[in-house]
């Protein structure tokens, strides 16, 4: 079994589906990724979290943003885009999660600055796997200090 | 002459070249001659000889003019020379009466004569002093009239003196003498006169002859070429007519079909800036005939702003031969306001110096066209758009379903587990119960649930590429169809050597298409034909190509299980299958991929086939030029603009 993780730094879940982000909860959890996950329910929450008021008692440092494509209100796109624009978030490494395999979506998110692609697959198996790999990922990802 | 041939109505060059459809012989002579260097050539002969005919005509009159004066100079040269004699024998008469009577009245007639005398000599003298032999002659006559004179006056002085009838025997006999030799003298010469006149007419006579028959010979020739030349022109006349009415016939034709098409006509003159423009083209945009000026600038202000650039670009590329036909669409301002489409064609008509002179063409108001393309691009998008949102919208909760339904099984599981040890405590009926349930009702409604989830999977995969057939941009290149069909056989090799497959694979040719699409339309054919052989039978396969003048046709022959005709309509369908299929694992979308791939390669394919014999594929693509040919087209074309 892998060895429990627990480097001080916290995933930012954007999902707006319950049952994606029980699932994803879950398998990170499996994959032995305990530490802090945010959860956001949608596109504009997820702006509020990042760019709003009080954005800034957030701790944006060693943060990791998981983030799903398909959100109700504002799209996957404009966040990433919103995200590695701006000089405060630039940093924060962003892990696109989504159902879609469409190759233009894939390049248009490399385009944007997304340091990672990856799609949900329906079998649960490799959901499962595809999960239990990002947690693998984000134990041996080094997380920037997006503050001095 | 000529045949009339029925080359006026020639399709193929339309009704202008429809008078040189009727001098077919003439078209073909040498040298670029036409049938007008003909004319000009026979009517400059006609002139020729004419001229010839008429210098004819002036010669001989000038020579009967010349032999006409002539003996008119000789008769009035013999007249002077006779009234001399006249004269002279007068004075000799006069003198003599004179001397026998003594009666002076009979000088009278000697005295005039012998006033008149030598003038008449100086006259002759004069007309004829060019002739050698004729000035020795009047000098010769004058010096004989001149002694006769001295002997005629000697005898009247010796009258004078002596009186009457005084004159010698002698005297007499002197002035007989020379009466007779002044009389021989003008004698010759009159004689002489008269032969030299003879010889002259007999010289000219036979050229009357001759000048008669020419006369004769040019009224023929005359007659005879005004009588071709009427002939002709009767002809040329008629051939005219002819033309006239199948003209009139064609204008006709044209312009009833104008009429029925609504197609307004115009014609652009670039030398002087205007455009004509027929009623018809004037009533689509709502003007009345007499409305709109014939400035091309009152026409290019009609021109939909947006549109103004793109339209004059098309114009200008085929005006600079650019482009070889001119197709322009854009929208034109109606009276109303509105706009309205337009599909501009014409042909042009260049100087020979490449320059543009007129472009003659028609309009045709594609309006309802353009929206319903309009209307059917939007649907297509929405549908695509629809397509795309749902396949991947329906893989959310499929995710789910999934998901959940494995996190069940394992709490199951975990249940199992936990209630395992207590099945003592629960009494033997119970545990069986549970058991049941927990062992396979329950595994069993997930394994139907996951069933479900991994059909609608592939389902909405299938949507997803069949709604990507379409944003898929095609890459024509130059193909090699042999080697595409060896790497669809080499990816199906594991079923057809295990199922024991004979494959006959004819030459295939080399051809300009998308290489990927192809090998999906080949391996999709390939893999049915595998698929669906009879059970129990050797399989056959057969792949070649036939080649027509404008496509490939390739076929996939099986000795498969055939197609029902009942199913025909259905092989192409999405999500349907012919009914005798069932045993054979599939969705119904292969054949829907490769309708739709072949559409979009401008392809087709059809299908003959016999219930148990077999099935005949068949996919026909154009044949086409070079892509990279057409390319280097437009860069020599922009060279050269």
């Amino acid at each position: 079994m892998i060895s429990t993780f627990t480097q001080p730094f916290s995933v930012v879940l954007i999902e707006d589906d319950e049952g994606h982000a029980n699932l994803i909860n879950r398998n990170l959890q499996r994959a032995g990724v305990l530490n802090p996950i945010t959860r956001l329910r949608d596109g504009h929450e997820a702006l509020t979290y990042f760019f709003g008021s009080d954005a800034h008692t957030q701790p944006l440092d060693r943060t990791v943003v998981v983030l799903d494509l398909n959100l109700p209100d504002v799209d996957g796109f404009e966040i990433l885009g919103r995200l590695k624009t701006d000089e405060t978030t630039r940093r924060i490494p962003v892990i696109v999660l989504t159902t879609t395999d469409n190759p233009r979506d894939i390049d248009r998110c490399y385009a944007l600055g997304c340091n990672a692609f990856m799609t949900k697959p329906v079998g649960y198996n490799d959901f499962s796997e595809a999960i239990q790999k990002l947690g693998l990922m984000l134990t041996i990802v080094r997380v920037p200090h997006t503050r001095p | 002459m000529r045949v009339k041939t029925a080359g006026f109505t020639n399709p193929d060059k339309g009704l202008i070249t429809a008078p040189q459809g009727v001098w077919p012989i003439l078209m073909k002579m040498p040298w670029g001659l036409n049938v007008k260097h003909l004319y000009l050539a026979f009517f400059s002969v006609i002139s020729i000889a004419l001229c010839a005919f008429s210098l004819v005509i002036y010669d001989q009159y000038q020579k009967s003019q010349n032999l006409n004066d002539y003996m008119r100079y000789e008769y009035e040269n013999i007249r002077r020379t006779k009234n001399i004699l006249m004269d002279i024998v007068d004075m000799e008469t006069g003198v003599r009466g004179y001397v026998l009577t003594g009666d002076k009245t009979y000088l009278k007639p000697y005295e005039i004569a012998s006033d008149r005398l030598p003038g008449e000599i100086m006259a002759l003298r004069q007309a004829t002093y060019y002739e050698s032999n004729a000035f020795a002659e009047t000098n010769s006559l004058l010096d004989r009239v001149d002694s006769l004179q001295k002997l005629l006056e000697s005898q009247m002085n010796y009258m004078h003196a002596h009186g009457r009838g005084q004159v010698s025997q002698n005297a007499l006999s002197i002035q007989r003498a020379q009466m007779d030799e002044v009389e021989t003298i003008i004698e010759a010469s009159i004689a002489h006169r008269l032969a030299s006149v003879k010889t002259r007419r007999d010289l000219v006579e036979p050229r009357k002859t001759n000048f008669f028959y020419i006369l004769v010979i040019g009224t023929i020739l005359g007659v005879g070429i005004v009588l071709c030349g009427t002939i002709l022109i009767i002809r040329l006349e008629s051939e005219n007519e002819d033309i006239r009415a199948l003209n009139e016939g064609a204008e006709a034709r044209f312009r009833s079909v104008m009429n029925g098409t609504n197609d307004g006509v115009f014609e652009l003159n670039f030398i002087n800036e205007t455009i004509y423009m027929s009623k018809e083209f004037k009533a689509m945009l709502g003007y009345g005939e007499d409305e709109l000026d014939t400035d091309m600038h009152t026409f290019s202000a009609l021109v939909h702003p947006d549109d103004f650039d793109a339209y004059m670009q098309v114009r200008h590329d085929y005006i600079i031969k650019q482009t070889p036909t001119y197709n322009n669409i854009f929208r034109l301002k109606h009276k109303d306001g509105t706009w309205r489409w337009m599909m501009a064609r014409g042909v042009g008509a260049w100087d020979k110096f490449g320059q543009i002179r007129t472009m003659i063409g028609t309009h045709t108001d594609i309006t309802e066209q353009k929206n319903r393309e309009e209307e059917l691009r939007q649907l297509n998008n929405d549908m695509e758009a629809f397509t795309y949102i749902t396949s991947h919208d329906m893989r959310s909760p499929l995710v789910n379903l999934k998901g959940f339904s494995h996190e069940l099984a394992l709490a199951v599981q975990e249940v199992d587990d936990l209630l395992e040890p207590q099945q003592k405590k629960l009494g033997a009926e119970a545990w069986a119960r549970l058991e049941h349930i927990l062992r396979k009702d329950i595994p069993e409604a997930l394994g139907f649930i996951g069933n479900a989830v991994d059909r609608m999977d592939t389902l909405t995969t299938a949507i997803l590429d069949l709604s990507r057939i379409g944003k898929f941009v095609y890459r024509d290149e130059l193909v090699d169809a042999q080697a595409v069909f060896d790497k669809c056989l080499g990816a199906q090799s594991y079923e057809i050597s295990s199922k024991a497959v004979e494959v006959n694979v004819k030459p295939l040719p080399k051809l300009i298409t998308d290489p990927i699409a192809l090998e999906q339309v080949f391996s999709n054919l390939l893999d049915n034909a595998v698929k669906y052989l009879k059970p129990g039978e050797p399989g056959r396969i057969e792949m070649s190509c036939q080649e027509t003048s404008r496509d490939y046709i390739f076929t996939l022959r099986d000795n498969g299980r055939g197609i029902d005709a009942e199913d025909s309509d259905r092989v192409f369908n999405i999500f349907r299958r012919a009914r005798n299929t069932g045993d054979v694992r599939g969705l119904g979308l292969g054949m829907a991929f490769v309708k739709a791939t072949l559409r979009k390669m401008n392809g087709a394919i059809w299908f003959d086939s016999q219930l148990g014999v077999g099935t005949a594929f068949h996919v026909s693509l154009p044949k086409r030029m070079p892509v990279t040919a057409s390319n280097d087209q437009t860069i020599k074309g922009e060279d050269a603009a």
